[in-house]
């Protein structure tokens, strides 16, 4: 980094450049190595799991280990597909996903802001009451749920006072609704909205805005980044979520997933080359989302000390 | 057989390269090798028997399979729905979905519809939080370990009634020490679909190699020693090369408590209220286990358990003489290397008091709440038919657990089976209680610990008796 | 507070006293906004979440049968707890496994996130490649995992080797099968920080770093000075959560060791939910989860007073 200096003479100049430009490259180069062997070490369970899925059946766990198949075995990833019932079950998790995302996205958001800036009487003592939540393991949680869903009125044969039916037990909509809302997600809107810039809701406000307004219009905007990482955390979350819904559903046109890739293992055994194509079924709509939310991280790229 | 998490195969790669081991390597002989078999496999939704051919070349495995018999597929008409939660699924999907779609298709008044569920515990978090919302379903397959702590929630249906009024499925249908592990307080509250317990697996080439008779394997433990340490191979740095009896520590509390009672031991007092395995004959059970790994050093606590299903597995690739396993280990053989003919199958060593084994098996019960008990019962009357029975055994490789199909020729003469049936004779029953759970994990982590050499075996079973007991103390 | 929103913009006058006579229409917008705002959360959350908490709370003080109502037995669960001797050795280790793992996870997860912040080619795929453990499936990292620590073949050992060092049996050693898991932990969760850390890096504005240059910062400083406190709010979170998850882990390490060799890695969510369901004692587990929701509690308040991070910065 050349600063601002009485000029030199050029010849001096041209080697003090050229002597930081090296010391650039060199630190850049270092950084792609560091970068790559880590990332490597990061990636490698993703890559056997890729690996043996299209692996036949003799390869997948021989000595010395092979990375590529003899023979590629993509009947793996039709047999799975129809033997978890994939198409059925892909269907009801884009939902539970979808609508649990967009819930969060809509309502941590608000509560999140809410929170950290538009105070109310009550409002600290109702958020350590939210944080409270997350401390409760939910193995606990599991049962007071199904009983809340399992009499909720006027749902599944429920009448008025909850009773008579299965309420909203193996529903798609008792699957999704308790996933709509989430303490982290509250959590983690709260704290970014303390780190936005309150001169901006000054002016607006006193341009005569609502507060409403310069949540919607001004602080929402400012959050893409968090906003981002919530709704990559609410898919995530519901798309891998295996407990909740082994309890929920109990027939096919509830279950997900997870729920369906448990055809291939069981405690003694585990059919190895169909398990992995099915979750890598499974996760590419994850690492696609991760992909799309990142052109939301690229605004402002912070130069933190080395300057690239 | 239930196991430990940490034994699933969670599989690794490699055995050391000194063995070498590969499939053509090692005594395999270079021509083609053709192995028949018959099995039950869903084919595009149907599922169907058929018959493979595998011919195993040097480095590849051509598999030619030829249809035995088309179970048809249902048809639509409005029929009682029963529902069916189970742990039947991977290595028993096969098995379980053929008969049930069987079934389906001869009945014309009920259809099963079945959730399977990965693991017994699982199954069971599910049964129970689904009972305590006030919904169950119509029948239920998972480990009858879990029967007496059902029955003490009223959770299951009496199925004595049901029995005597049934043609087909009584009492004396099944072995006593099988039917005894789905009662409780004298009462029959589940099926037994299989007979699971441990065996003695060894390889006969071994055996030869070392001396000894391949077709005699060892029926007790001094024999079982001398053969393991004759068959122990170490290299000059003292690394396992080929291990002479492989008793991991999963395996050691099961084949601890059926042993235990071979010694003349007892797992509990006579009221079930003290447990009772910390006595001198169960400490000496225990010490011939640590002997036999830490002072004969046949085998290293966990060596090649990262191997387990693969085509590495110890067992498998030719590198142990014995082995204590449950059935299931023969699924994986006949998986992973299916020209590995030269093994076999035998029971327990006897003790001083003569031969023991303990069983445990999936229990079909039914849950008292129910809403369609007569045609839950229909499907278990119609697994226990003989036929029906036979062809799930074979698919799932364990002895079935009716007296009728533990005589059929295929089965007995099956020598994977038929010596699983043969050692089943010598079954002990063992008093329920809804806390065995508790006093089986206490039991196996410090089973655990002794073999790990980090306890004394007298100091273990007693730090285990006490956890047991205090669990047995609380209601 | 009262007196801060009092001088933005409002019509109260400057004044120090008296306080809240009447509130200016900014500090009623809020509130109305703020309740506005939390009205429909919170009815959610009052059904699916805190009403099942008190409901798990009270369940500490009875026996559960499941098939039957709740029966009210006071202290019970709490003094067989006190004679427990696996849950005293699963709250040691789940201890242990907070301590190591949600330092370490914080700042390498922070230093990874700086790193992630240049641009540089092919950002994006880096950022993947870190985010892709958090949602690979535990069977298949599990199998890896074990792989490489496996005595005689993993990876692990054979560079001990290099160094001349012996051999460890890693997950089958009582003593280093929990810092084993530890790290696989530490692994595991570094792409989740990661991408919260990089979200709240990218509200750090360009010009501060700029006016820190010009000044004549260093990197070092530069990091110390803008960028830490800046990150504060975020800090807190990632403590926070990370506290709590660490104490619940359950799942990650069950899959690797199932609570062995011996108890040397059960961990408090493990005795939980093997008392809760399968030992059918759900009163008994209810009270463990209450002794561990005060423990991380009272750590996460704590916590809060330390580092109150309720500051502007502009």
């Amino acid at each position: 980094m050349v600063g601002v200096t009485a000029p030199r003479p050029r010849t001096y100049k041209r080697t003090a450049q050229g002597a930081a430009r090296w010391a650039r490259l060199g630190t850049r180069g270092l950084l792609y190595v560091v970068l790559i062997v880590t990332s490597l070490l990061m990636v490698v369970p993703f890559l056997w799991m890729l690996s043996t899925s299209v692996k036949p059946d003799y390869q997948i766990f021989e000595y010395p280990p092979s990375w590529l198949p003899r023979q590629w075995n993509w009947g793996n990833y039709a047999r799975a597909w129809q033997l978890a019932h994939f198409s059925r079950y892909t269907l009801n998790t884009a939902i539970y996903a979808g609508f649990s995302t967009l819930g969060q996205l809509i309502l941590c958001s608000m509560a999140g802001y809410a929170f950290a800036r538009l105070p109310f009487p009550g409002s600290n003592v109702l958020f350590v009451l939210v944080l409270a939540t997350m401390m409760i393991p939910f193995q606990m949680l599991l049962i007071p749920l199904f009983v809340i869903l399992r009499y909720w009125p006027l749902a599944g044969g429920n009448n008025i006072f909850g009773v008579g039916g299965t309420g909203l037990i193996d529903t798609l909509v008792g699957l999704t609704l308790p996933n709509t809302i989430s303490a982290f997600g509250i959590f983690l809107i709260r704290q970014f909205s303390l780190t936005l810039p309150s001169e901006l809701a000054d002016a607006a406000r006193i341009d005569g805005c609502s507060e409403a307004t310069i949540f919607r219009r001004i602080m929402m905007p400012l959050m893409k980044p968090a906003l981002t990482t919530l709704c990559i955390f609410a898919f995530q979350g519901a798309w891998n979520d295996f407990t909740w819904p082994l309890v929920i559903t109990m027939s096919e046109k509830t279950r997900t997933l997870q729920l369906g890739l448990q055809t291939f293992q069981n405690q003694e055994f585990t059919e190895w080359g169909l398990l992995m194509a099915g979750t890598t079924i499974t996760i590419l709509p994850l690492v696609l989302i991760f992909l799309v939310g990142q052109r939301y991280f690229v605004q402002g790229i912070a130069l933190t000390g080395t300057k690239g | 057989m239930a196991k430990k998490l940490s034994r699933r195969k969670f599989v690794g790669l490699s055995a050391a390269a000194a063995a070498g081991t590969l499939a053509t390597a090692c005594g395999a002989t270079p021509t083609p090798q053709i192995i028949e078999k018959e099995v039950t496999k869903i084919v595009a939704g149907t599922p169907q028997v058929v018959k493979e051919t595998v011919v195993v070349k040097e480095t590849e495995v051509v598999k030619e399979t030829e249809v035995v018999m088309v179970t048809p597929t249902p048809g639509p008409v409005t029929k009682t729905k029963v529902l069916f939660w189970s742990e039947l699924v991977g290595s028993k999907e096969e098995g379980r979905a053929a008969l049930l779609n069987a079934f389906n298709a001869a009945s014309d008044k009920i259809e099963v519809v079945h959730e399977g569920i990965n693991g017994s515990d699982e199954t069971h978090q599910k049964f129970m939080t689904a009972i305590s919302g006030g919904v169950v379903p119509d029948l239920l397959g998972n480990d009858a370990a879990f029967i007496p702590g059902y029955v003490d929630i009223d959770a299951l249906t009496d199925l004595g009634p049901y029995m005597e009024a049934s043609s087909t499925v009584k009492p004396d249908s099944f072995p006593a020490g099988v039917l005894g592990l789905c009662k409780y307080k004298g009462v029959v509250w589940g099926l037994p679909v299989y007979a699971d317990t441990m065996v003695l697996y060894y390889n006969k080439d071994l055996m030869s190699q070392a001396g000894l008779d391949p077709e005699k394997p060892p029926r007790d433990w001094d024999s079982l020693r001398e053969a393991a340490i004759a068959m122990t191979k170490r290299d000059a740095s003292g690394k396992l090369e080929v291990a002479g009896c492989l008793l991991d520590v999963w395996a050691a509390p099961r084949i601890f408590v059926p042993l235990l009672y071979a010694w003349g031991g007892k797992m509990f007092n006579a009221d079930v209220t003290q447990v009772a395995f910390n006595s001198a004959e169960g400490k000496e059970v225990l010490g011939l286990f640590v002997d036999l790994v830490s002072k004969d050093k046949v085998y290293d606590v966990g060596w090649g358990r990262e191997l387990e299903d693969s085509v590495n597995e110890p067992f498998i690739a030719g590198k142990a003489g014995l082995m204590f396993e449950c059935p299931a280990a023969t699924r994986r053989i006949v998986r992973w290397r299916p020209e590995f003919q030269n093994w076999g199958i035998t029971g327990l060593p006897a003790g001083p008091k003569g031969f023991a084994q303990t069983a445990e098996t999936i229990a079909l019960m039914i849950p008292k709440a129910a809403k369609h008990k007569d045609e839950a019962w229909r499907v278990m009357e119609y697994w226990m038919q003989p036929k029906v029975m036979v062809r799930w055994s074979k698919d799932v490789f364990r002895p079935p657990s009716t007296v009728a199909a533990l005589e059929d020729e295929s089965l007995m003469s099956d020598p994977r089976i038929g010596p699983i049936s043969e050692a089943l004779k010598h079954t002990v029953e063992i008093p329920s209680t809804p806390r065995w759970a508790e006093i089986f994990n206490a039991l196996s982590a410090e089973v655990e610990l002794a073999m790990l050499g980090k306890k004394s075996p007298s100091q273990a079973l007693d730090d285990a008796a006490a956890t047991a007991n205090q669990a047995l103390a609380r209601a | 507070m009262g007196f801060a929103q009092a001088t933005v913009g409002g019509r109260s006058a400057l004044v120090v006293h008296p306080p809240r006579r009447k509130l200016g229409p900014v500090v009623r917008d809020k509130r109305r906004t703020g309740i506005l705002f939390v009205v429909l959360p919170m009815l959610l959350f009052i059904i699916f979440a805190i009403a099942p908490m008190f409901f798990a709370c009270y369940l500490s003080f009875t026996s559960f049968k499941f098939t039957s109502p709740p029966k009210w037995i006071g202290l019970s669960n709490f003094a067989m707890l006190q004679q427990d001797r696996i849950f005293k050795i699963a709250f040691v280790n789940t201890a242990i496994y907070t301590i190591g793992v949600v330092p370490s996870g914080m700042a390498l997860s922070l230093a990874v996130a700086l790193l992630l912040n240049q641009r540089i080619r092919g950002i994006v795929v880096f950022r993947a490649a870190y985010y892709l453990p958090v949602i690979t499936s535990t069977v298949a990292s599990a199998v890896v995992w074990m792989w490489m620590f496996a005595p005689d073949v993993g990876i692990l050992n054979r560079a001990l080797a290099i160094f001349g060092l012996p051999p460890q049996r890693w997950l089958l050693d009582t003593k280093l099968a929990l810092p084993s898991v530890m790290f696989m932990s530490v692994w595991r969760g570094l792409g989740y920080s990661m991408i919260i850390y990089l979200a709240a890096l990218q509200g750090i504005p360009e010009h501060l770093y700029e006016a820190a240059e010009i000044d004549g910062a260093g990197s070092w400083h530069k990091f110390w000075s803008i960028t830490l406190p800046l990150l504060k709010a975020t800090t807190f979170f990632i403590f926070v959560t990370s506290v709590i998850d660490s104490f619940q882990v359950f799942g990650s390490v069950y899959v690797m060791t199932g609570g062995g060799p011996g108890y040397a890695t059960t961990t408090l969510v493990h005795q939980i939910y093997l008392n809760a369901f399968k030992y059918l004692r759900m009163g008994y587990g209810a009270a463990q989860a209450l002794v561990l929701f005060v423990i991380i509690f009272v750590l996460s308040m704590i916590n809060w007073f330390f580092l109150r991070s309720d500051v502007e910065y502009w």
